[in-house]
């Protein structure tokens, strides 16, 4: 038994102790308005609304009323109505609101909080990103959204509150399931400027995030960290989560508390300091990924991986993803032990019954179909009303519900390997029972061939001996497998008592990773050429069609296209493979066009090239023949 | 003073050489081209360049002088590509490609407006299949081998 190691705790500890032992470090980003802070005086500050099917919006509780019983009372609504609070509901005009705002020294625009942008989104990402982006910038225009003023009113709400009483906090609970003890965090932050702050995909009123870390019960009965699982915008799986011996991706701060760093605006948390390329996937666009994925697979199988864009991990990602920088470099305000604000817990057990019964939007509801821009629901639930993954499952959201803890690994290997060992003495039995009818069907078969009279009986038992024989040939196939998954599980169990590990990120398909610094080359003139490019190449498209025709427009058109590409190229430094890409386009297109022009000939050649080729082999097969052995 | 050991040049693969072939071809016809529409400026002689004009006579002669001078880079073009590829050089490959890329959207060009030059486009096509061979780009250093970490080398036990 290995003794207690710097991280670990008594297993007596209660739930809130157990949550303070192990509560994260948050690294926020300057710039950044908002941090985690309390419910209680963002819903004093709220006034409740429901907006019905009807499309009309009614109050029914005002400004000042509001408080979590009072949230959480039962509300009959019909089908299609929901419920929602408003934060920032003094809304007159936008003037009106940065006049108040200049006045007092607020402003949404996160340059002025002492944010630093770097290299721009768009300049980081290809054409096909930038067309994306420009068709969802449009789409805004229609769609749903969080006003500007509502932006720049709630900082100043948000800064009067925090002005009474700074609170960082959060609310923790326990979860015991599968031998793991998950101590889930959750954090309230006011506003989601990540739209208008930080040039990011939406904002929204209220943003609920949280993270969690697994702990398990040692055979000498001391609690031990092992994985932790940070939310990261609307991603599930074994991505989210790192092992906590993995120094290289996540950092621990006085050897029992993890850092998060936290994305400006959005709220996202990541496990390294730096900025990190999120491509949105164009809604509705999915059903094209199928045809795109393949499309890249044959590419890169033809051409080569140097030359292709895609590798077997970026294959799998959306072709037309909308781009967004996430600012998450930790240099701003520190939560957490030992660090500039410590925490406030609340423990959320029992579940209180503004957690249970309010199932409404906590903050503005823009009827914004794409969701994005309308305000979270509360941790228990989505925006629908529906039970949250990560509330009720948050063992399956990030994949630890099929992860043994390492106390049990060895025993669930030993239990695996019995049940298989079972298996494979039913196997026996049954394959030796059916060997036994199978040579007694073959015996009377023999026995019947060639007797005209017993042929119907003779093609019965032919077609029986063939079902058994594909049945038999199953059960032997699984025998084998079984042997096998019998010296894995062995090899598997031996490897784990001799003390070996996994690779700590042997679980993760993709481990996100912020972007290399400075990888463009000329910047400014890069970051403006990405920024007017779509633009152009629009302006270029329909002048072009509008003004020329035939011929001559598919020239231009041709024309323009290579000089955008080229040009991009340069600035990415990728000017190689993106001339070699025009190359081999050019070249496929010729081909093409070579062989619809010149079928005929090539048809001919063909025929008398496998003419020849198999004239060749039998002339050498028969002086083989002729010569005779040696 | 112990002797020099002989310098190797490195190996050159038979695709390369294929390669080399082709691009000699390609300046061979290149040259010829350069020379004919210099010939049509009175370069060599007024004799020989009359009677290239009035084999050309449906060009207008502005183009003519255009293309003697694209012919002409073309031609210094390929004897630089030529010889950087026979040195296996880098830059050759690179500039090899751009140079086909370049002569393919000519030539698709030349194929839209009804006048192309097929014997050539068939020449590029091969070129342009042949210089993105995987061994002609580990040849020119466009890829590089992949070293296998020792740790991940499995040892006879």
């Amino acid at each position: 038994m290995s003794p207690p190691s710097s991280s670990s705790a008594p297993s007596n500890l209660s739930d809130a102790e157990l949550l303070r032992r192990y509560e994260p470090v948050l690294r926020l980003t300057k710039g950044e308005a908002y941090f985690p802070s309390d419910i209680d005086r963002y819903v004093a500050q709220c006034s409740l609304w429901i907006s019905h099917a009807n499309g009309v919006d009614e109050c029914v509780i005002a400004r000042g009323e509001l408080t979590l019983d009072r949230l959480a009372e039962t509300r009959r609504l019909e089908p299609g109505a929901v419920e929602y609070l408003k934060f920032a509901e003094n809304v007159t005009t936008l003037g009106e609101v940065t006049q108040r705002a200049a006045v007092r020294g607020v402003s949404t625009l996160a340059l002025q909080r002492g944010f630093q942008p770097g290299i721009g989104r768009l300049a980081r990402v290809g054409y096909t990103a930038r067309l994306a982006d420009a068709g969802i910038s449009l789409s805004m225009l229609v769609r749903g959204r969080v006003p500007f003023a509502t932006a720049t009113l709630a900082e100043q709400l948000t800064r009067d509150i925090q002005a009474q009483q700074q609170r960082c906090l959060y609310y923790g609970r326990v979860v015991r399931d599968g031998g793991w003890i998950c101590l889930n965090y959750w954090f309230f932050y006011y506003y989601d400027d990540w739209r208008t702050g930080f040039d990011g995909v939406n904002d929204h009123e209220a943003d609920w995030e949280n993270l969690s870390v697994f702990l398990y019960e040692t055979e000498a009965g001391y609690l031990e960290p092992e994985w932790v699982v940070f939310s990261c915008h609307d991603f599930t799986g074994d991505d989210l989560r790192r092992r906590w011996d993995d120094r290289e991706q996540l950092e621990i701060v006085g050897d029992t508390h993890p850092v998060a760093y936290v994305g400006a605006g959005s709220h996202a948390h990541y496990y390294r300091p730096g900025e990190y390329l999120i491509e949105s996937e164009v809604p509705g666009l999915w059903r094209t990924e199928p045809i795109t994925r393949a499309a890249r697979r044959l590419w890169r199988k033809l051409f080569g991986d140097e030359i292709s864009d895609s590798t077997p991990a970026s294959e799998n990602g959306p072709l037309f993803a909308i781009p967004f920088v996430e600012y998450a470099r930790g240099d701003g305000m520190s939560i957490g032990p030992g660090q500039q604000q410590e925490w406030e817990m609340v423990l959320l057990d029992p579940a209180p019954k503004w957690l249970r019964d309010f199932h409404g939007l906590w903050g503005l509801f823009v009827r914004d179909p794409v969701g994005g821009e309308n305000a979270p629901a509360g941790p228990m639930y989505n925006r629908d009303g529906q039970p949250r993954f990560s509330w009720f499952a948050p063992l399956a959201f990030a994949g630890v519900d099929r992860v043994p803890t390492p106390a049990n690994t060895v025993a669930a290997l030993a239990s695996q390997r019995e049940a298989v060992l079972v298996r494979q003495q039913e196997l026996e039995q049954t394959i030796q029972a059916k060997v036994t009818t199978l040579q007694g069907l073959g015996a009377e078969l023999s026995a019947v061939a060639g007797l005209a009279h017993m042929q119907l009986e003779s093609q019965t038992g032919a077609k029986q001996a063939d079902a058994l024989r594909a049945e038999l040939r199953q059960l032997r196939r699984e025998r084998m497998d079984n042997d096998e998954l019998i010296m894995a599980l062995e090899a598997r169990s031996a490897a784990l008592l001799s003390g070996q590990r996994d690779d700590p990120r042997a679980h993760a398909k993709i481990v996100q990773e912020p972007m290399p610094p400075d990888s463009l080359r000329f910047e400014r003139l890069a970051q403006l050429w990405s920024a007017a490019s779509i633009g152009l190449l629009l302006i270029g498209l329909i002048s072009t069609l509008a003004f020329t025709s035939g011929q001559v427009s598919i020239a231009i058109l041709a024309v323009l296209a290579v000089v955008f590409l080229l040009v991009d190229s340069v600035f990415r430094r990728s000017a190689v493979r993106s001339t070699t890409q025009i190359a081999m386009i050019l070249a496929v297109i010729t081909t093409i066009l070579l062989a619809i022009k010149f079928w005929w000939q090539i048809l001919i050649v063909l025929v008398l090239g496998i003419g020849l080729y198999l004239a060749v082999g039998n002339l050498r097969d028969l002086l083989r023949t002729l010569r005779g052995p040696k | 003073m112990s002797p020099q050991p002989p310098t190797r040049s490195p190996q050159r693969p038979a695709i390369v050489t294929i390669i080399i072939l082709l691009f000699l071809l390609e300046t061979f016809l290149a040259v010829v081209l350069a020379a004919i529409y210099f010939a049509q400026i009175n370069l060599f002689s007024e004799q020989v360049g009359a009677i290239v004009r009035m084999q050309m006579s449906d060009v207008p002669g502005s183009v003519l002088t255009f293309r003697a001078f694209y012919n002409g880079v073309l031609c210094l073009a390929y004897v630089i590509i030529t010889v950087g590829l026979i040195r296996l050089q880098h830059w050759a490959w690179i500039s090899a490609m751009v140079l086909m890329g370049i002569r393919l959207a000519f030539g698709l060009g030349d194929y839209l407006f009804d006048s192309p030059a097929f014997p050539l486009l068939i020449i590029c096509v091969l070129l342009v299949f042949l210089l993105n061979q995987r061994e002609t780009r580990k040849a020119f250093g466009i890829i590089k081998e992949k070293r296998v970490p020792a740790e991940f080398i499995k040892r006879p036990q």
